[in-house]
């Protein structure tokens, strides 16, 4: 069973970039541009591990978060220095630029379990 | 000699010639008289020598003299004589009534000329006063002629400086030397410290602007960070992910080319954006192609957004402008527009371009219902936003304001549209009023 991956920020060239390089037969990801978009998706079917942009237009990462609940693990990726105090998520990554050696070693994890 | 001693001389003459002519009188009276003697005979002597002949001519005192001895001869001696001598003051007296007619016309004479010449004296002053007037007058015509060219020389040159342009207070030149002059060196010196007080202020302002500037820079950094990240993010997860897949790196030499142009982009605005000031390039372009430029940038957002950016343009609207900052500040209007809009269940944008008393006006129109007026106050000021921090600097609108300004046009919100409405105002480019 492939682990479905969330990947959810305003940015259509990250979320495309994002696809093109962890799209596999054991990831499946899905990316949305709008946080609804995605909240509705998981209603609907839920996912295994959800990577979340901070700052988006209508509803911010901790909103969503907030949203999903325990339901499904989320990490959060900003680019901005300033950290949410809120514990809600299983980890935040705020290296510079995109922390992508950490969301891979996070995306190996989940697909051990 | 001069007339008023004549005039005395003669005077002197009559009165003599008159005590003369007494005695000569009294003469004759006494010889025509048988019973006057000698001796009454004698004393008239005694009074024609105490006479002294004096301003007579000299027939008239030889006849004087002769006289005398002649009656000196004839009391002296007993010889008759009487007839003879009676006969001698006879001519005496008529030689002396000749000369008193004489003398008295002579006087007369001079009594006109000194009249005449006292009548001359007063025309003359007379004249001189009217001439004094005269002069006075053309003297008086010729300063005021004279005085105004020169005030109104001053006048014009001043009409000409104008207090907001430095370079034109030159013109005023001091371009001769006399009373005048202090006044005009005055102005002169007025206008060279007004040139740099201008100046200064002129350097203040520009330095304030660029200390601006600077400052939203540092604003600025937090969010050009975040746009300059993405770019940079897929470029170094894509070199470190497909490198080592040759035929996979070749599809993403497209995304990375698009990342770093994104990246250009974004640098080259702030390198726009931070440079003092540069030549500025003015061209005469249709704002419908602009938009159609504008439409092209603003068209990701506006899909991405699910705003709707409609574009209504008149063609015979054309400014004079610097371009690339023209299509910046449109970009701005829109995606702001599309920002205040983007949360809201009715979401448009409408722009309409349109040309009204020789002006081009654009108008920005979005699905909002106006802006509060205490924040409508602040909008055009640096640094005034109301996004959350990162995603607005607040200095597009400022900025947009002042190369508004630069192209001399004019902005406002339009209150009384139901809507919320940008109207800026641009002067038509003279090609299109002569066209007109």
């Amino acid at each position: 069973m492939p682990l479905r991956v969330f990947y959810i920020d305003d940015e259509p060239d990250i979320c495309q970039f994002f696809k093109d390089a962890y799209d596999s037969e054991e990831v499946v990801v899905t990316t949305f541009i709008d946080p609804k978009d995605a909240l509705s998706h998981f209603e609907k079917g839920g996912a295994d591990l959800i990577f979340v942009d901070f700052r988006m237009p209508g509803m911010n990462g901790e909103q969503f978060a907030a949203l999903i609940g325990d339901r499904a693990p989320i990490v959060l990726l900003t680019g901005d220095l300033e950290i949410t105090k809120s514990t809600r998520f299983l980890k935040k990554l705020a290296k510079q630029p995109y922390p992508w050696d950490e969301i891979e070693s996070v995306l190996k994890e989940f697909r051990k379990k | 000699m001069d007339l008023k001693s004549q005039f005395d001389a003669s005077q002197k003459s009559i009165l003599n010639l008159s005590l003369l002519r007494q005695t000569t009188a009294v003469l004759i009276e006494r010889l025509a008289n048988p019973t006057a003697d000698k001796k009454t005979i004698g004393s008239t002597l005694s009074q024609l020598e105490a006479f002294v002949a004096e301003s007579m001519d000299e027939q008239l005192n030889a006849s004087i003299d002769d006289i005398k001895t002649s009656v000196r001869s004839f009391i002296n001696t007993d010889q008759p004589g009487r007839n003879e001598l009676l006969k001698k003051a006879a001519t005496l007296n008529d030689g002396l009534a000749q000369k008193y007619a004489l003398t008295v016309e002579k006087t007369d004479e001079i009594d006109q000329r000194t009249f005449n010449d006292v009548e001359a004296m007063a025309l003359l002053s007379r004249e001189s006063t009217g001439l004094a007037i005269f002069l006075t007058l053309i003297s008086t015509v010729f300063l005021y002629v004279f005085t105004g060219r020169r005030v109104n020389s001053m006048r014009r040159q001043l009409e000409v400086v104008d207090l907001k342009k430095p370079e034109t207070f030159s013109s005023f030149k001091v371009d001769s030397s006399d009373e005048l002059t202090a006044l005009e060196l005055a102005y002169q010196d007025l206008l060279a410290r007004l040139k740099q007080a201008l100046d200064e202020t002129e350097f203040e302002r520009a330095r304030s602007l660029q200390n601006a500037k600077l400052a939203s820079l540092g604003e600025l950094a937090a969010g050009v960070a975040h746009e300059i990240n993405n770019p940079l993010a897929i470029i170094e997860r894509s070199l470190h992910k497909f490198v080592g897949h040759p035929e996979k790196f070749k599809e993403k030499v497209v995304v990375i080319e698009k990342a770093v142009q994104r990246a250009a982009k974004i640098v080259a605005g702030l390198k726009k954006f931070s440079r003092s000031s540069g030549p500025k390039e003015r061209v005469t372009r249709s704002i419908c192609d602009i938009f159609s430029e504008v439409k092209i940038l603003t068209e990701a957002k506006s899909k991405r957004h699910g705003v709707p950016v409609e574009i209504d343009c008149d063609s015979a609207a054309l400014i004079s402008c610097d371009e690339l900052e023209i299509e910046q500040v449109f970009i701005n209007f829109i995606n702001n527009a599309i920002d205040a809009v983007t949360d809201k269940s009715e979401k448009w944008v409408r722009v309409h371009a349109f040309v009204e008393d020789r002006e081009v006006v654009v108008q920005f129109r979005d699905a909002g219902r106006g802006i509060p007026k205490d924040i409508a106050q602040k909008l055009f000021q640096p640094f005034f936003t109301t996004k959350p921090v990162g995603t607005g600097t607040g200095l597009g609108l400022s900025i947009s304001k002042g190369i508004i300004d630069e192209h001399g046009g004019g902005i406002k919100i339009l209150e009384s549209d139901p809507n919320t409405c940008f109207e800026l105002r641009f002067p038509m480019a003279s090609e299109a009023l002569d066209a007109a």
